[in-house]
């Protein structure tokens, strides 16, 4: 499937692992630059975070993305992950993204590969949000059905800050991402919303872990599946208010569309509390298209399999429609075409 | 156009609703079904529309010499067959426009006519709208989510007159509908009477008829047709009520 241009000109590319700057079309005032020069021009920085998430591995390729106090960039930071010829022990990287005080920026990280070899994209993130920030992060994995995609994403938000993350999975024979957001300065705000669209023998699994640790903090966890096939998605989210979490709100949705008998679909909210005066909710669903909305649709002329394509392509609408026209035009294209595999359709 | 003959129809678990209903739809004809609640008239509609949940254990249902029975819910209404639906249900997440296009589409398409292009489309829908006096803002919302009750039957009457049928069904359009929007139902379905195209309308209340004028009264009762007449059959159950019939049969 053809990329779109967008992500092919604009783009800031790490290809199997290694960041090329040249094509890139970077907004202005970023700084953006791998992790080892990193370390000559920030090493407060870099050692500060990195000290928060010790990791054996060698983790020392990736990017450094520097957003300055009171940045403010409409167009979005596109990030495009490829693998075209992975090392062998896999594709590892570890990234460090710190957002300034007022700041407020649009990230979009894409991973995609090529090729019929087995790959594996490791990757570790860590976001620092500074007060009053805000930071809207859209991932989008679409790697090849031979990869195996981990990612475990770490994010510490101090007061005031916004949150808001987007993550697709259409890609990768098994993929696992593990989210873990902290609310550490009062009234920070953080909105993390999930897809997973998975058929053949994918797996999917997102664990999210939310740690209210200050007042008044909201957050909100929206996770949705698809499944079809013999594929498998799995949602483990958890909020955990600390004694100090006075005034949470904390909510967590899962909801879920089982399209075959040999799919499976694991979901699990829960809730851990150690204080009083929050206001907390959780809710999960699993069923199957709506055999009266399908009788609806073909009773309007169209097709059975354009009109599960209409109702799956309705199930995602909401965190599609979330995040900008800009990312959605690239981001769109390629879910159709999953969702018209998954509807019974002939399109690759 | 319609012909039913000796048609019987159970659902799981439940003894016949339909027990033998013969009834003959000719081009250009209105036809108004009445009966008491659980007298089968929903039934009847569904099973013309191709809703599965049924078990059809006899009859044949003829449509523009066509087995009627044997094709899909898409087929029917590609064939030129309407159901206005009695609960029109809600689809989140579709944009009713789209929703619109993408079916008047698939029949154009499925009919080897050439479809419509956005822009034309726009301008042959907001046509549509201006008839049955519905905002423009009803295109941008989804399909019949959070739509009042009486929005929800005049967003039924906009695909009905949208799709231009052969033969629409409306499934107890009226309820819910307050003076003005039936008027506007009314309308929007007398602007569509023409000789090549009928109408079954199934009701309640007589005061439906009282904007959209029948040719042919039937009475349906304990899943048969026990009275048929002309209009005036609709103001003699209006003043007297079904017992009469009922008990008559019975």
């Amino acid at each position: 499937m053809k990329l779109h241009s967008l992500i092919s000109t604009k783009a800031l590319s790490v290809v199997n692992g290694e960041l090329f700057m040249p094509s890139a079309d970077l907004p202005e005032g970023l700084l953006v630059c791998d992790l080892q020069s990193a370390f000559v021009t920030h090493p407060d920085k870099v050692k500060k975070m990195m000290a928060k998430f010790e990791d054996t591995r060698n983790l020392e390729n990736g990017l450094f993305i520097f957003i300055p106090d009171d940045l403010v960039i409409d167009r979005p930071l596109l990030i495009h992950y490829h693998a075209n010829n992975p090392p062998r022990e896999g594709i590892i990287i570890r990234n460090l993204i710190y957002c300034g005080k007022r700041s407020q920026v649009t990230i979009l990280e894409y991973f995609s590969g090529e090729g019929d070899v087995a790959y594996s994209h490791n990757r570790v993130t860590q976001l620092e949000l500074d007060e009053h920030s805000q930071l809207n992060h859209i991932h989008h994995q679409n790697e090849e059905d031979s990869a195996a995609h981990v990612a475990e994403i770490l994010v510490e938000q101090s007061a005031h800050s916004s949150y808001h993350s987007t993550s697709f999975s259409t890609g990768a024979k098994s993929q696992q991402q593990t989210w873990t957001i902290s609310l550490l300065g009062e009234d920070a705000r953080c909105l993390c919303r999930g897809m997973s669209i998975v058929n053949k023998a994918q797996q999917s699994n997102y664990h999210v872990t939310i740690h209210h640790e200050a007042r008044a903090c909201f957050s909100d966890q929206q996770f949705k599946a698809i499944a079809d096939e013999k594929a498998r998605a799995k949602y483990t989210g958890k909020v955990v208010v600390q004694s100090t979490g006075l005034q949470t709100t904390a909510h967590q949705q899962s909801s879920n569309l089982l399209l075959s008998s040999n799919a499976e679909i694991v979901t699990c909210p829960e809730l851990e509390i150690y204080t009083d005066e929050v206001k907390c909710s959780h809710g999960a669903s699993v069923g199957e298209l709506d055999s009266e909305q399908l009788f609806y649709l073909q009773s309007r002329g169209i097709p059975t399999d354009q009109a599960k394509e209409i109702l799956l392509h309705a199930f995602v609408h909401d965190h599609l429609d979330s995040v900008s026209p800009d990312i959605q035009s690239v981001i769109t294209p390629i879910i159709a075409n999953k969702l018209s595999q998954m509807s019974g359709g002939k399109s690759q | 156009m319609l012909k039913i003959e000796n048609l019987h129809v159970g659902v799981k678990g439940k003894s016949e609703i339909l027990q033998g209903i013969n009834l003959e739809v000719n081009p250009g004809e209105i036809h108004a079904i009445m009966g008491p609640n659980g007298s089968g008239k929903s039934t009847l509609s569904s099973v013309l529309a191709g809703r599965d949940d049924y078990t059809i254990s006899a009859g044949t249902v003829k449509f523009d010499n066509s087995d009627l029975l044997s094709l899909s819910p898409e087929e029917r209404a590609i064939k030129g067959l309407f159901l206005a639906f009695q609960y029109p249900v809600e689809l989140p997440g579709v944009n009713n426009l789209y929703f619109l296009k993408s079916a008047l589409n698939s029949i154009r398409r499925a009919r080897g006519e050439a479809e419509f292009d956005a822009l034309d489309f726009m301008q042959f829908v907001k046509n549509k709208l201006k008839e049955l006096e519905m905002d423009e803002a009803f295109l941008q919302r989804a399909v019949n989510h959070g739509f009042s009750g009486g929005e929800k039957k005049r967003n039924e009457v906009l695909q009905m007159m949208v799709l231009e049928p052969k033969l629409a069904i409306l499934d107890e359009t009226d309820s819910g509908l307050d003076i003005d929007a039936l008027q506007a139902v009314a309308k929007g379905v007398n602007s569509l009477r023409d000789p090549s195209r009928s109408f079954i309308v199934v009701t309640h209340y007589q005061r439906l008829l009282d904007y959209i004028v029948p040719d042919f009264v039937h009475v349906l009762a304990n899943g048969r047709i026990i009275k048929s007449g002309g209009k005036e059959l609709a103001l003699e159950l209006e003043e007297k009520g079904y017992g009469w019939l009922v008990d008559e049969k019975v």
